[in-house]
């Protein structure tokens, strides 16, 4: 007995030992433990023993049976980390194939600048107001004490509809919009699209964007004027950009002042892009003349305002390193694609 | 305005090097925009300000230079050596039209030897870009620099009597100018005259009957002050900027006309060109009232946010010409010097005091009130949230011009409705595509996809947001055109356009051309996104669209827009390579129609059952149709209804096709059963079967 027990265990051992998948691992299974296995016949078959030798022959049955079921889950083991493995290894990926990316469109450049400005205001205090493209001459010019028939016309082409209604020339035509429908205090911002009558050319576009800024209230001064603005320049242009502000002269503001910063090339030292002044200009600014507030029915003792205005796309412009201002308005998707990080 | 450094210093005695006189005056408002040559040799230009007429000359510039600089002015000389006959028995001035004419001063030179001028002045007048004619008319050309004052040299000789009258031309008058150019005048042109025509267009250009020439023996000078409204007009009627017109058309001082004349007349006798008559013709009324203005010095302070004390505002005023007087306790008046023309009330000379102060030493400050109630502009947010939209969706944003053409709008059909009646047309254009605004953004969007295609840029996924225009029916009210109703109608609409793949083919995704239902997914992701649920598509017409493949668009029960693939005879016109899909939605219907809050649906407790079945019908009903009744039959269990399959070929009967559902079914409130699913599924077949005549070709 115990030498058929031993071969038993020892052929057993051989065969599961010699198997290379889970297949034949159970195949093994089924020949030894299964319902017809020899072990399990065996164990069955006890009966055939003498009541001497069936503990003996029974233990040993048992015995054998845990031995191969350990060998069986031992291979069975064995086998499947090797098939994992090789899975895994079959898995394996070039990761240096492209990825398959969802499609993404991109912003337009002046509207990613429109909106960092207005994110600026916004903190200072502006709401954001609009107003109509097409004006009456009255708040784009009279109210904004430009006269009909003037000379100082000449100063902005202007496109015309009928002898009153224009494409406004800025958004400051909406300042008087605002102003006949709101009391002071007021702090706003106008963005929107503004006409000349100007071909197109590297610098100039007949439709461009600006960003008029208005303050209106009790007390506001020259040194709001720059200190508003001042903000605004080492917000959008970095906090070492320098600012300077120069008279100069707009129907609508008294005193009136243009903003320079240092420029973004070559910061100050001179450069094709300042005409080697060290400066850029930025915008235009004032005080609030007393005519117009005069015009919209404020008392200039009582109240004053700040106004100033910027063109979105010289700032788009110095911003990105765009040097024609064409390409902002045709569009070509091999430009348009490229703000998909803005 | 070109300056050399050499002629301003002559004014300037102690002027600093150029460099230092660039910076000083750009900072005190007269910016300098290049300055080139090196030390005596410098030439700055000057961009002087529309409000300063009186800096156009460099005399003026020296002013400036001087008062803010701190230095002496020294004035040109102005003596004249006479001889000769008195003026007036030569020449006799008449103003017949003084609303024009405010001023008209005249002298007369003899003995005239025409010859060129010398080398200094010539040199002078080239640095400052004008061509030497002779020693009269370069005399004349070089006070106008000098001084600001245009003046005219006639040929004594050519008027008859030496009689002049100032006075508007006269209905079909013409005359020939210096330039051989025949000028058509009209009534409201002011003329030099003789007795009987025109001799000059006053303060733009004189006429080629009296021009200065070899021969002249007697020149007759002529320095006046014309209004500069009147010279503005004739300037823009007739075309021709001049020297002199540009300067009157800023405005110009009847006090320069004296000293213009007197100093034209020193230099004609100092360079002996020829005998200056003794006196001179000057007609001119002079009641002006000088211009006064209250200056209060705590008012200044607190307009600039500083704390001048009121001596340097008084000195810094007194530097730039002023005179000041009459002080009391808070206030003073002040005097205007007469070539201050754009000094005219107190906050004119806040922005005196404050230049010639220092912009600079004004210390910044943020507005010190609290800020007004912020209104958030719901307009703004929604702009930016369907751009986020869109981009998320695969659509680049564009942002175009908002003009557009006749001719664009016939090029995609569009009717007379658009093109002609609704329109807003410029008055004025400068160029034929653009010659009106846009009534739909459609126009913008093919014109972007025009010239990506004609840039081998066949794949265009783009998005604007922006107004179009459409002139309002009103009657048109001519007794009061300034009103608000009399302007067009604004509306922001979404523009979207598809055209080529949406996606760059990669090597495990071979993307499709995008065609209809990329673009309808996108209006659908976009509503859904915006909170809209209740939105519908039906089959619609449009002159640039598709005729079987266009829709339109509702939310919440009205028409929002349309889309559809662009008309291939129009794609074709266009030469575009690929099909395009074009949708227009108004934006301000879609923010009214947006929901301000919602509320946040239960997670379902009960388990769904989902059921497939195909469905049968005649290839022209639309699926809408079909998905009607199965949310219909649904007896309030079907939660959703996803189309996964639509099959036409051999499996179905020929015209007909299988449309493939998944219905999945859940209650609220608990588990169904599946005798209760099987129920309501049979009710959804029997109403298919009798409803729309589907035949069922498979379910589970």
């Amino acid at each position: 007995m115990d030498e058929k027990a031993k071969k038993l265990i020892s052929e057993a051992k051989k065969s599961i030992e010699s198997v290379m998948n889970l297949l034949e691992v159970e195949e093994i299974r089924v020949k030894y433990l299964g319902k017809k296995g020899e072990i399990t016949q065996a164990l069955r078959s006890l009966g055939e023993y003498s009541e001497d030798e069936r503990p003996i022959v029974g233990r040993f049955l048992n015995e054998a049976r845990e031995t191969v079921r350990d060998m069986i889950e031992t291979r069975r083991g064995k086998i499947a980390s090797i098939e994992l493995e090789n899975k895994l290894k079959a898995e394996d990926l070039d990761i240096t194939l492209p990825g398959k990316r969802p499609s993404i469109g991109a912003r337009h450049p002046v509207n990613v600048v429109y909106e960092e400005l207005e994110r600026i205001f916004a903190h200072l205090g502006f709401e954001v107001l609009e107003g109509p493209d097409v004006e009456l001459d009255y708040n784009n010019f009279e109210a904004l004490n430009v006269p009909r028939n003037h000379p100082s016309r000449d100063i902005q082409d202007t496109f015309y509809i009928t002898d009153d209604i224009v494409l406004r020339t800025h958004t400051t035509c909406v300042d008087i919009r605002i102003m006949k429908n709101c009391k002071p205090p007021i702090r706003a911002i106008i963005p929107g699209k503004v006409y000349r009558s100007d071909a197109s050319d590297p610098s100039h576009l007949p439709v461009f964007h600006q960003l008029d800024g208005l303050v209106v209230d009790e007390g506001i001064t020259f040194g709001d004027v720059k200190g508003v603005l001042a903000r605004f320049a080492h917000e959008f242009f970095g906090p070492d950009t320098d600012v300077r502000f120069r008279p100069s002269y707009f129907p609508f503001t008294e005193p009136s002042a243009e903003m320079d910063v240092s420029c973004v090339i070559c910061h100050g030292s001179g450069c094709r892009l300042c005409k080697h002044t060290g400066w850029l200009e930025i915008l235009g600014s004032g005080l609030l003349h007393p005519r117009v507030l005069r015009e919209v029915g404020y008392d200039p003792e009582e109240v004053s305002g700040l106004a100033f205005g910027m063109g979105i796309d010289r700032v788009t412009m110095l911003k990105y390193g765009i040097d024609d201002i064409r390409l902002l308005a045709e569009n070509d998707m091999a430009f348009n694609r490229q703000f998909i990080h803005a | 305005m070109l300056v050399p450094y050499r002629w301003l210093s002559q004014y300037v005695p102690g002027l600093p090097p150029p460099g230092d006189v660039a910076e000083a005056l750009t900072l005190s408002g007269t910016a300098c925009e290049s300055l080139t040559g090196e030390g005596a040799d410098a030439l700055f230009d000057f961009e002087i300000t529309h409000d300063r007429a009186d800096c156009v000359n460099i005399f003026g510039i020296a002013r400036e230079a001087a008062a803010v600089l701190g230095l002496e002015l020294k004035h040109p000389d102005l003596f004249v050596s006479e001889e000769g006959p008195a003026v007036d028995e030569l020449v006799t001035v008449r103003i017949i039209s003084p609303d024009l004419c405010r001023r008209y001063v005249a002298r007369v030179v003899t003995e005239v030897t025409i010859g060129p001028s010398p080398e200094w002045m010539q040199k002078r007048l080239i640095a400052c870009g004008i061509r030497p004619v002779n020693n009269v008319v370069d005399i004349t050309n070089y006070v106008m620099l000098e001084l600001g004052q245009p003046l005219h040299a006639f040929d004594l000789d050519r008027i008859p009597d030496g009689a002049i009258a100032v006075r508007r031309a006269r209905d079909g008058e013409s005359i020939v100018t210096i330039d051989g150019e025949l000028r058509e005048l009209s009534e409201d042109m002011l003329v030099i005259a003789n007795s009987t025509s025109p001799v000059a267009i006053a303060g733009i250009m004189g006429g080629a009957d009296t021009e200065v020439e070899e021969s002249t023996t007697q020149v007759l000078l002529e320095a006046a002050t014309f209004d500069s409204v009147s010279v503005w007009r004739a300037q823009r009627a007739l075309k021709m900027r001049t020297e002199a017109s540009i300067r009157f058309s800023r405005g110009m001082w009847p006090e320069n006309s004296r000293l213009g004349i007197d100093r034209a007349a020193m230099l004609m006798a100092e360079l002996k060109v020829g005998k200056v008559a003794a006196g001179r013709i000057d007609e001119y009324s002079g009641l002006e009232a000088p211009i006064h203005i209250r200056l209060r010095p705590a008012r200044v302070n607190r307009l600039l946010g500083i704390t001048l004390p009121q001596e340097d505002m008084e000195l810094i005023l007194m530097r730039l010409g002023f005179i000041l007087d009459e002080w009391n306790q808070d206030s003073c008046r002040v005097l205007v010097p007469n070539h201050r023309m754009d000094v005219l009330q107190e906050e004119d000379l806040v922005e005196e005091i404050a230049r010639v102060y220092g912009y600079d030493k004004i210390p910044t400050t943020i507005p010190k009130g609290a800020p007004p109630e912020i209104r958030l502009n719901p307009g703004m947010r929604f702009a930016s949230k369907v751009g986020e939209i869109l981009r998320g969706s695969g659509l680049t944003e564009i942002d175009t011009m908002t003009f557009t053409s006749e001719s664009a709008c016939c090029e995609l059909r569009l009717s007379e409705e658009d093109t002609e009646r609704r329109e807003v047309k410029i008055s004025n254009p400068i160029s034929s595509e653009h010659t009106m605004l846009r009534t739909t953004l459609l126009v913008s969007l093919v014109d972007v996809m025009k010239r990506n295609a004609s840039r081998q840029r066949d794949d265009v996924a783009i998005y604007e947001i922006g107004k179009v225009f459409q002139r309002r029916d009103a009657q048109e009210d001519r007794k009061e055109p300034d009103r608000e109703s009399a302007l067009p109608c604004e509306r922001k609409m979404i523009g979207l356009a598809l055209m080529g793949k949406l996606k760059e083919p990669t090597w495990g995704n071979q993307a499709d051309d995008a065609d209809f239902f990329d673009m309808k997914g996108i209006i659908e992701t976009l509503l859904e996104s915006l909170g809209i649920s209740r939105y519908s598509f039906e089959k619609a017409t449009h002159p640039t669209l598709h005729p079987g493949r266009t829709a339109k668009v509702a939310a919440n029960g009205e028409d929002i827009g349309y889309f559809g693939e662009l008309h291939p005879a129009v794609n074709e016109a266009l030469g575009l390579k690929k099909s395009a899909y074009l949708a227009e939605l108004d934006g301000e219907k879609l923010l009214l129609g947006m929901p301000t809050d919602r509320e946040v649906r239960q997670l379902p407790r009960f388990p769904a059952v989902t059921r497939d079945i195909a469905v049968v019908v005649r290839k022209d009903l639309e699926s809408k149709r079909v998905e009607d009744r199965i949310w219909e039959a649904g007896a309030g269990l079907v939660e959703s209804v996803n189309l996964f399959d639509v099959y036409v070929g051999p499996q179905v009967p020929p015209e007909h096709k299988s449309l493939a559902y998944s219905i999945t079914y859940r209650s609220l409130d608990r588990t169904l059963t599946d005798e209760e699913v099987g129920e309501v599924h049979a009710g959804i077949v029997e109403s298919l079967t009798s409803e729309v005549g589907a035949f069922i070709r498979s379910q589970d």
